[in-house]
Parts: C-alpha cells; sequence; structure tokens
C-alpha cells in the first residue's frame, strides 16, 4: 500500500476535521486550526488545501444548506475519509518514533 | 477599522473574484459577521485572490461539469492564429489590468500602509515599461515569436 505524505498544514487540516466533527466546514476549520493549533489560517489556503486532500481521496466533502449571514451562499461540509486516517495515523506514528528518546527535548525538573 | 456590514468594495471583490467558489466566498462573509474586523476580511479576501491566482489551471475538473448551463454550439469568428500582443499591465492576474492592479496596491497600502514603499516603485516601474514598448513598436520594431509570424503570412499568402 502506497504511503500517503502529509504536508503539516494538511496534517492540522485533518485534525481539524477530526476534532469538529459533523460540523466541519472552512470557518469551523479555520477557528479549530487558530485555537488549537495556534497558527493563523488563510481560508484561501485552507480551501486550496482542502481541495488537494479531496483529490487525493482524503476527505470527502458535501453541501449544506445556504444561509442569510453567508449572502445565500451554502457551507461545504468536509469529513476525513478512511484513507485519511489512516495518513493522520502513519504521520504520528512517524512523528513519535521521531521524538522519542531525544534527550533535548525532555521536561527539566528543577 | 470594523463595521456591522462589509465595505462595498469588498463585496464587488469577492463577487468579482471569489463567487464561483460559493463556500469560501460564504464562509469569507460568516468569517466577517463573527469577527466585525474589516481588516480581517481584506486580508482573506487579498490572500484568497493571491493564492488563486497560483493555482494551477490545467487540471481536469470534472466537477466543473455540473455547471447549469446548457449546451450551445458557439461558431468560431476569430482566426485561429491571434497576432501576438504584449501585455502592458505586467499583471499575472486574471482580470486584472492596469488600472485595477493600481486599484489592488492601493487596498493593500491602505491596510498595510508601509506596503506603498513597494507598490510606488514597482507602478512606476511599470508605467516606464509600457512606455518605452510602446514607444519601440511606434517605431516599426516587429515583436513576437518567429514562428507565429511565418504561420501568419503563409495564411494570408503575403
Amino acid at each position: 500500500m502506497q504511503r500517503q505524505r502529509l504536508t503539516d498544514f494538511e496534517l492540522m487540516i485533518l485534525l481539524a476535521i477530526l476534532r469538529v466533527g459533523e460540523d466541519a466546514y472552512g470557518v469551523r476549520i479555520a477557528d479549530e486550526i487558530e485555537r488549537t493549533g495556534r497558527r493563523s489560517a488563510l481560508m484561501g489556503a485552507v480551501y486550496t488545501a482542502l481541495d488537494r486532500l479531496e483529490r487525493n481521496g482524503l476527505v470527502s466533502s458535501s453541501v449544506g444548506d445556504p444561509t442569510p449571514e453567508r449572502g445565500g451562499r451554502a457551507k461545504r461540509f468536509f469529513q476525513v475519509t478512511p484513507r485519511g486516517l489512516r495518513a493522520v495515523k502513519q504521520t504520528q506514528n512517524a512523528l513519535v518514533a521521531l521524538w522519542a528518546d531525544l534527550p533535548q527535548l525532555k521536561e527539566r525538573r528543577t | 477599522m470594523t463595521g456591522s456590514n462589509p465595505s462595498r468594495l469588498a463585496v464587488a471583490v469577492l463577487r468579482r473574484f471569489l463567487d464561483d467558489n460559493e463556500a469560501l466566498a460564504g464562509d469569507l462573509l460568516e468569517g466577517y459577521a463573527r469577527r466585525r474586523s474589516r481588516v480581517w476580511l481584506w486580508r482573506q479576501l487579498l490572500g484568497a485572490i493571491v493564492i488563486r491566482s497560483f493555482e494551477p489551471q490545467d487540471e481536469e475538473r470534472p466537477l466543473g461539469l455540473a455547471e447549469q448551463r446548457s449546451f450551445q454550439p458557439v461558431r468560431r469568428e476569430r482566426p485561429l492564429v491571434q497576432p501576438w500582443r504584449i501585455n502592458l499591465t505586467a499583471s499575472p492576474l486574471p482580470g486584472i489590468g492596469g488600472l485595477g492592479l493600481v486599484a489592488l496596491g492601493a487596498l493593500v497600502a491602505l491596510v498595510r500602509p508601509e506596503a506603498a514603499l513597494i507598490f510606488l516603485p514597482a507602478i512606476g516601474g511599470g508605467l516606464t515599461l509600457g512606455v518605452a514598448l510602446v514607444l519601440v513598436r511606434r517605431r516599426g520594431i516587429r515583436w513576437g515569436p518567429p514562428a507565429a509570424r511565418n504561420i501568419t503570412t503563409a495564411a494570408t499568402g503575403q
């Protein structure tokens, strides 16, 4: 099986979708990245990454109902696919293995 | 800079450049409704336009077939070989010409005043280059790829 490589921003988006759950659309995903990930996110960059993830089969999307506060425009809800979840787990395993046993990163106890 | 509604200019820019991405346009309006920050909206708008302008345009987009337009055969009226044109605007953004680029620069300078230090020399350089190209063309120097000129000559029999 081919391993899926993720950029750090793609990984943050996938994790944000998983954290938000069923209500994962652009605004909520960007808010989650900014609040939990402590990283500012341009909405255009979020959508560019989401389109790329969808082309690669890591997320899927569905269109919701239009609302007045959005100027009558519909929301696009995103879900992580099983393939996307596997990619997140693979990335987590790789990062945890790289982090392990690094004395520079161990907390100093006073 | 805050306000209850986004400025007309911001809405016009959003409709001009981002209206084909309904979800993104709606998210920007919803984000503005929550934050009430025009700086946030302009930052997001300009960022989205710039990011989209650098997206590859030669991708296959099968979902584009879902546009609800009836198919009308169009008769080709323009010749296959177009005369080679020089883009005097020096703008890489689709749909933005000289005045549009100046307006975009002014908007960025409004949000980030220090950006004027970059835009003013760039606009001056662009105008100088445009005037120089016009002067060169008026002196009768032909520009363009040789292959295109040969095809045109062969087609017209000259």
